[in-house]
């Protein structure tokens, strides 16, 4: 009697147990469920938002997605991709002024691969580009370590919830709020001058091979891909910079893109050609171009962008706002490479 | 993979519940283990060996102990060896630059001295942390308060224990070995509960401390620049900083523990209430003071020469000087110890001997206190007289927090110079504050999250069990403060673009 007694104790005990498992598994799937919506509500909310803000004070790096959704749709002919390399390498109101043909600098400060795939997502929802023009300096952006895992993931989950990355978008409540900041179609200015130094070893002649992460490289290949499904032609391109490239690098970079079969363009080894001069061409001694090295560089890059027969828009009325912009885009080019030139070496 | 982070809250901590549930009980402490040990690899990589070359070690020792124990001598010599070893490679990996360093100083005056290169040595995370924890527990084997551990498990578990790794809290044997390897089920309450602490010390640690990063690191940096007001903002700015950081930290860490159903000790009892600064250091990182107290207060309190020393004063000088002496002779090793553990730099050290003079002076002070209530009727009780002494506490304790973050004992002694310069409220209202990297809508949140925090602790401090009161309501009110708490920290948290991400102080001593 005892035993069935417990035993019936027990079992009871067991089903009791089983139901407060049950009813606490449900209570969790409400809750979850109710904080996904709240996430989703919210996320639409500031997504709004930033859709039509490009404060840079309050947007800080996401401030160029909303300048390229403000650009009319399908207007896009090169899109260009990548870190801080791309918006001072390739200016496109120049690439405009000797070519007429229509480009987009989508280039963030340190932007990851993960957030270069985002970008174009976000830039093929107006925009039908022939071209999808990639800075490689990203390429080498640390994706093994756990803070390059954390990056990728935060990435992903700002894409799925906007809230994560908009957050701060609170701070302009009741705020002025400058949304006339001009930004020459993702061109970054800059006037400043610093000499690289000794550049004897810049692309000095070696033959190991810096490889290019596996992440890395699988990301290329989705937005190679996404290029190709897009219509895109997609060209890597290392933009002359003697702090961030080298030729091991360059190695790196050049068996990727032929194991990818993607065309590879490495400015670093046209230097002479361009004429780079790196006591006045670079405003942080070698890190990214000023002024008078993205010059050089954009000529170049409107020479070869030439050779794929891009249409020529500039008497296209619907860009009749392109001729306006490059000239008061000329107007300051000219001055700061005139100050820059008299700039004495530092 | 600091536990803010969300590789450690999305990915580890969940993938630890999961394996660890689906696995049998008798097996969940080799997954505890494996996770332990697979954090540490993934911090520290190939400097794992440091950790389980101590794991070993303290395990045979510890064995080799307890068999000898009629042996005296051997079972001293053991121990002894044991601590040394320890203490050994903890001096090794922390120290050795700083005593190259010292030895390069005081050698550049003499002719022919040849400067000693600085080493390049890695320093494995926690290795203060658990050095601290092997040492605690081969003590109390030699003292014979506890059995050597058969278990090596357990032994392993208690020195590397995930949630532990980078902060503490400095665990004795007998506040968690046990728990460790216990392998009870996960339960809804330590989920909920464990995943609300988490989410309470985010929010301290987000909204707070890496929002006054930015402020923090621009006084600390340009100190010259500053001084009176604003030199006493830095200190009070980096003490509630630290408090948030490492109190969210450790919640984080306490809530990842109860998750498992493992109760860690506490660090942190309302500091900023204390009205003493042995209180303070009664409720500011606790379990580094419980440690002190135990194996070396003590220890050094009922040595032979405390007693002797006692012994002798008490006859020829009386009670008093006899009290002051013993203490200033237990307080000194603990504290020169609390200055050093913190790492090899002059304002740590500094920073130690300024609470031995602090709380030997509390101590010499007493019949002068004693006094001053008889006259004036006072009694710390008394509410006027209470928070005078609250007050008071925290200008020890800013100042003191002021020399512990400075660039140094020079830059902390040229602050401490600074903060009696130029003393008027002048530059804080033109608009000092504006120029640390943060605007007016920081301040809100830092305000309105430290008022927020001060309710929480002022709750506590009356021993109200806010967390249990909220549960016992119905389920929307619990359910809308959980929300609450989480868009609290998704919208104004400081991270994504414009914010720097901070590391775990504590991880760095």
């Amino acid at each position: 009697m005892i035993d069935m007694a417990d035993g019936n104790t027990l079992g009871t005990e067991s089903r009791a147990e089983k139901r407060g498992k049950k009813s606490a598994g449900r209570q969790a799937a409400v809750f979850f469920l109710i904080l996904f919506l709240m996430l989703c509500l919210s996320s639409a909310l500031f997504y709004r938002v930033a859709a039509s803000m490009t404060d840079s004070a309050y947007m800080k790096r996401n401030t160029i997605k909303t300048v390229l959704l403000r650009e009319e749709p399908y207007t896009i002919d090169v899109l260009v991709l990548g870190d801080s390399e791309s918006y001072t390498t390739f200016s496109p109101l120049q690439v405009w002024m000797g070519s007429g043909i229509s480009s987009f600098v989508a280039g963030q400060s340190a932007q990851t691969m993960s957030e270069a795939r985002t970008m174009l997502d976000i830039a093929l929802e107006h925009q039908k580009p022939k071209v999808v023009l990639m800075e490689t300096n990203m390429l080498y952006r640390d994706t093994v370590s756990l803070k390059g895992i954390q990056d990728s993931f935060y990435e992903r989950a700002a894409v799925l919830f906007p809230v994560f990355r908009y957050h701060n978008l609170w701070k302009a409540l009741g705020q002025k709020v400058n949304n006339d900041g001009e930004y020459w179609k993702g061109y970054e200015v800059h006037k400043g001058v610093k000499s690289c130094g000794n550049t004897d070893h810049y692309m000095e002649a070696d033959s190991t091979v810096k490889q290019v992460s596996s992440v890395n490289s699988r990301i290329l290949s989705e937005i190679r891909q996404k290029c190709e499904d897009a219509g895109a032609k997609l060209i890597l391109y290392s933009g002359p910079s003697t702090v961030n490239y080298s030729m091991d690098k360059h190695n790196g970079i050049a068996q990727l893109a032929k194991e990818q079969n993607i065309p590879y363009l490495d400015l670093n080894l046209k230097a002479k050609e361009l004429g780079m001069d790196w006591n006045r061409d670079s405003f942080d001694g070698g890190d990214h171009l000023n002024d008078a090295g993205s010059w050089k560089v954009s000529m170049y890059l409107t020479r070869y962008l030439k050779t794929l027969h891009l249409p020529d828009h500039r008497e296209d009325p619907a860009y009749s706002d392109w001729n306006d912009n490059a000239q008061s885009f000329l107007k300051i080019i000219r001055a700061n490479i005139m100050e820059i030139q008299k700039t004495k070496q530092t | 993979m600091g536990y803010n982070e969300l590789s450690y809250l999305l990915l580890f901590l969940p993938a630890a519940l999961i394996v660890y549930q689906v696995t049998p009980a008798r097996y969940r402490k080799f997954v505890l283990l494996a996770f332990s040990w697979l954090y540490f690899f993934l911090c520290s990589r190939l400097l794992i060996f440091y950790l389980l070359g101590t794991t070993v070690g303290v395990y045979l020792l510890a064995i080799a102990m307890y068999r000898v124990q009629e042996a005296a001598s051997r079972k001293k010599l053991l121990c002894a060896a044991g601590v040394a070893g320890l203490f050994g490679v903890l001096l090794y990996v922390k120290y050795t630059n700083f005593f190259i360093r010292v030895l390069n100083q005081l050698g550049a005056g003499n002719s022919g001295w040849q400067e000693i290169p600085a080493v390049k040595i890695l320093v494995p995370i926690g290795i203060s942390y658990y050095t601290l924890e092997a040492v605690g527990y081969l003590l109390e084997v030699y003292w014979g308060r506890q059995k050597a551990e058969r278990s090596f498990v357990r032994v392993a578990l208690f020195l590397s224990f995930f949630p532990q790794t980078m902060e503490g809290p400095i665990a004795r044997w007998q506040d968690t070995a046990m728990q460790l390897t216990e392998g009870h089920g996960l339960t809804s309450e330590n989920l909920r509960d464990g995943s609300v602490r988490i989410l309470w010390g985010l929010f301290k640690k987000m909204l707070i401390a890496d929002r006054l990063n930015t402020a923090v690191n621009a006084l600390f940096t340009n100190y010259t620049q500053y001084q009176g007001a604003m030199t006493a903002v830095s200190g009070i700015f980096y003490a509630l900083q630290l408090y948030m950081e490492f109190s969210g930290v450790v919640d984080i860490i306490l809530g990842s523990a109860q998750m498992f159903g493992i109760r860690l000790p506490e660090n942190f009892r309302q500091p900023f209430f204390s009205q003493t600064a042995s209180e303070f250091w009664r409720r500011w990182h606790i379990t580094l003071g419980v440690w002190c107290k135990t194996y070396l207060f003590y220890p050094v309190t009922t040595s032979r020469l405390t007693m002797r020393w006692n012994r002798f004063a008490r006859k020829k000088c009386g009670k008093y000087v006899a009290r002051i002496g013993v203490t200033a002779i237990a307080l000194t090793p603990v504290w020169l110890f609390n200055g050093l553990w913190h790492g090899p730099q002059w304002n740590y050290i500094f920073y130690g001997i300024y609470y031995l003079v602090l709380l030997w002076l509390e101590e010499v002070l007493v019949p002068v206190k004693k006094a001053f209530y008889e006259k004036t009727g006072f009694s710390s009780s008394h509410t006027f007289w209470h928070l005078f002494r609250i007050l008071r506490t925290w200008i020890i304790i800013f100042t003191g927090e002021m020399f512990f973050r400075a660039a140094g004992l020079r830059a902390g002694l040229e602050m401490f110079r600074r903060l009696f310069q130029g003393v008027h409220l002048s530059a804080i209202r033109e608009g000092g504050l504006l120029q640390l990297g943060l605007d007016r809508m920081d301040y809100r949140v830092i305000v309105l999250g430290t008022a927020a925090v001060f309710v929480y602790d002022l709750m506590k401090e009356r021993k109200v069990p806010v967390w249990e009161a909220i549960v016992q309501k119905r389920k929307a009110v619990s359910w809308t403060l959980v929300y609450c708490l989480i868009f609290a920290i998704v919208l104004f948290g400081a991270y994504g673009p414009g914010y720097q991400k901070v590391d775990l102080i504590y991880a760095g001593f």
